[in-house]
């Protein structure tokens, strides 16, 4: 899904001037990197406010992460779409940077619908299907995608995604139709939230609710991996080498996290068969006198804003002129 | 003594001779007084071996009595004041019958609920609560709406309302009301219906949208009838949300991987003027709503949350829009979660919200068990 780290895809939204929030609240998007599959998946399942342009050409979701071997070599498809009626396939590469790997696009070009059935199966007689392979990016990148697919001559539809629109330029992809279509303000509808690419910072954004969740079903040890497998959509798929990266990136960017802001919180387990990989909840409101619990997972919550550097959000007390009215006697019953 | 010489014909017997004042709870270990049935409908997520077992456990946490019956699901609760009936026929949703006075009896379910994971409220939504009113006669309704923590104290109409009417055509006011522009003020709390069979004999019902309910009149059975439809209505939209909504990822045999479930959406009437107020009071992580999440603004218009819903500690995505939320609940996650959120918005940011995904909050349920009765 785009590999390769792109720092400067997270960006900050301006400031608006009449925001109630500061403006250094105004915080990060999902990491746009990951914007063109969720879109993708948007376009075929019409939610969130999103128009399903590929469902209403016929098109559903086949598979994610889709491992294809072609004559040009091994590929691994982020999303295949199928069209039953068409008997037609479309494996997707979403890409976030503003050019193509070439020995990939080959692969791609080489990739027939027999490959398909045999990887991954097709749930139509291959034989009579059809192929053709298209790339999803962000719009500020669909130029360059476009220069390299025409260097390389190949003719793949390409989907662009920006803040306001969605285009699919169909150019010599038979099986599809170009369309370019609003979309509703924000992200598409967050399926994919984490991969082996995410930097370290949204890890803690992600796995630091699944850790507060286990506090509070009065968990007292927590392995790292239950935490990923809770939150990475594709943990199951990866390979040995993307899950240890992966668990690395979230035990250091956790204990990071656990020593600034969460001494006698959480801890990671020192010792042990696993040790590292196992966080140990030493103090959870879960366990604590009802009284207090609100403040203490208030309590928490400030911490975790500090760990994301974020405040919580506070609102001014507005109450009203109810408590004129018990001045006086006439309060509303309040009843339950 | 093991077990109370009672089961499940004999309590409604006995239930049904209290609301006529000719009951006294001889064989039980309580006394039975009063002549209103107070019912609550409790979601459990058990743990312990069988419904039963969970019964005994709360029971022992809660320094009550328990003890079996003679029916396999049915248990008497008790201490001092008075005893609860608890019907675990469905061992997810509990039906907690009692003729004790109501303060004592919601107490102890709020001790309960506050102090279990594992135990939640019945949050019947508008839509539910409005269902309910076709099965008699309308005798009274209540409005209830307390938008303080949720609403900007300036430039809100209608920003806490509370209305309650008895009388013949109740809802005639819930209609001027909502036909004057306080639609999104006008949440419906509380229904009081007079139920009448031709065989079993009239009884005057109220419902409270915390799935809770009171009835006085000749027939428990009757009261039961329409309790159970009730909560059976519900019991199915929870395990239908969760069915079809929960999202997980699946490896596929033959390669790659694929998704199933979706997100929830829930549209606004009232649309959010003020958005940090909004997530302030949402994630208060007091009750009702009972949630924790460091809210990520990406403008006032988005906001992207990892939400923990502090009530049974599970994690769910939510995208907030002024024009309304996006949920998105893990599989094996709660349905009962999503009810709670929307039955509380609306009594506390906007009586007209709405989900507008299929099979969510919809009446085709309550026709289904409405036809099966």
């Amino acid at each position: 899904m785009g590999r390769g780290r792109d720092q400067a895809s997270r960006r900050i939204a301006p400031p608006d001037e009449h925001s109630s929030f500061p403006s250094s609240q105004v915080g990060w998007f999902v990491e746009r990197r990951l914007i063109p599959i969720n879109a993708w998946i948007a376009l075929h399942r019409g939610e969130g406010g999103w128009p399903a342009k590929l469902a209403e050409q016929g098109f559903r979701i086949h598979r994610f992460e889709a491992p294809v071997q072609t004559d040009a070599g091994r590929v691994v498809v982020d999303g295949v779409s199928v069209a039953d009626d068409l008997r037609a396939v479309i494996p997707t590469e979403c890409k976030s940077g503003q050019s193509i790997e070439n020995d990939q696009a080959e692969r791609y070009a080489a990739m027939t619908a027999g490959n398909v059935a045999r990887f991954v199966g097709l749930p139509f007689d291959s034989s009579s299907a059809e192929l053709s392979p298209m790339y999803a990016c962000l719009e500020e990148s669909k130029t360059g995608v476009v220069v390299d697919l025409d260097r390389l001559k190949l003719p793949f539809a390409v989907l662009s995604v920006s803040d306001e629109r969605v285009v699919l330029d169909a150019r010599g992809n038979g099986l599809v139709r170009s369309f370019e279509q609003p979309v509703p303000h924000g992200s598409p509808p967050r399926y994919v939230v984490l991969d082996v690419d995410s930097a370290d910072d949204e890890f803690v954004e992600y796995l630091l609710p699944e850790l507060i969740a286990s506090a509070g079903r009065g968990k007292e040890y927590v392995a790292l991996e239950d935490l990923l497998k809770a939150v990475v959509a594709f943990w199951e798929i990866y390979g040995g080498p993307a899950k240890r990266r992966m668990i690395e990136k979230a035990r250091n960017a956790l204990a990071r996290a656990f020593g600034r802001h969460f001494q006698n919180v959480f801890q990671f387990e020192a010792t042990g068969t696993a040790g590292g990989d196992i966080i140990r909840v030493i103090n959870s409101p879960a366990v604590f006198d009802p009284r207090g619990r609100t403040q203490s997972w208030q309590g928490l919550q400030r911490r975790a804003s500090a760990s994301v550097g974020r405040t919580p959000p506070r609102a001014r007390p507005a109450p009203g002129q109810q408590v004129l009215f018990e001045d006086l006697g006439l309060g509303i019953d309040l009843g339950d | 003594m093991r077990d109370a010489v009672i089961d499940r014909p004999g309590l409604s017997e006995r239930l049904s001779r209290a609301m006529t004042g000719r009951e006294s709870g001889d064989g039980l270990p309580f006394r039975i007084r009063g002549d209103t049935i107070k019912s609550f409908a409790i979601e459990v997520n058990g743990e312990a071996d069988g419904a039963l077992e969970d019964v005994r456990q709360i029971a022992e946490r809660h320094h009550m009595q328990f003890m079996h019956t003679h029916d396999a699901s049915l248990a008497v609760v008790w201490d001092e004041p008075g005893g609860l009936f608890v019907d675990v026929l469905d061992p997810r949703f509990w039906l907690v019958h009692t003729t004790a006075p109501m303060r004592w009896a919601r107490s102890k379910l709020r001790a309960v609920v506050s102090g279990s994971p594992s135990v939640d409220w019945c949050w019947l939504t508008s839509r539910m609560m409005d269902r309910m009113r076709l099965q008699g006669e309308e005798r009274w309704f209540k409005a209830d709406f307390r938008g303080g923590s949720l609403l900007p104290a300036e430039g809100t109409k209608g920003r806490r309302l509370k209305v309650q009417l008895e009388g013949d055509d109740p809802l005639d006011l819930q209609r001027v009301l909502r036909d004057a522009g306080y639609q999104s003020s006008t949440a419906l709390t509380g229904v009081a219906l007079t139920l009448r069979d031709p065989d079993l004999g009239n009884v005057d019902e109220a419902a409270y949208y915390r799935g809770s309910f009171s009835g006085r009149g000749d027939s428990f059975d009757l009261h039961l009838g329409f309790v159970s439809q009730v909560i059976q209505h519900y019991a199915a939209q929870v395990r239908s949300t969760e069915d079809r909504y929960g999202i997980a990822w699946k490896i596929e045999e033959s390669g790659g991987a694929s998704l199933s479930g979706g997100l929830i959406e829930v549209v606004f009437a009232r649309p959010i003027s003020r958005m940090d107020q909004f997530l302030a009071g949402l994630f208060s992580c007091r009750e009702p709503f009972r949630l924790w999440a460091v809210p990520r603004p990406v403008s006032e218009r988005f906001v992207e949350a990892e939400v923990v819903d502090l009530h049974v500690g599970q994690r769910f995505r939510m995208d907030i829009t002024p024009d309304g939320i996006r949920i998105y609940l893990c599989r094996g996650g709660c349905g009962n979660t999503l009810y709670r959120l929307l039955a509380n918005l609306q009594h506390r940011f906007d009586a007209a919200a709405r989900t507008a995904s299929e099979d969510v909050d919809q009446d085709r349920f309550y026709g289904q068990f409405h036809e099966d009765s």
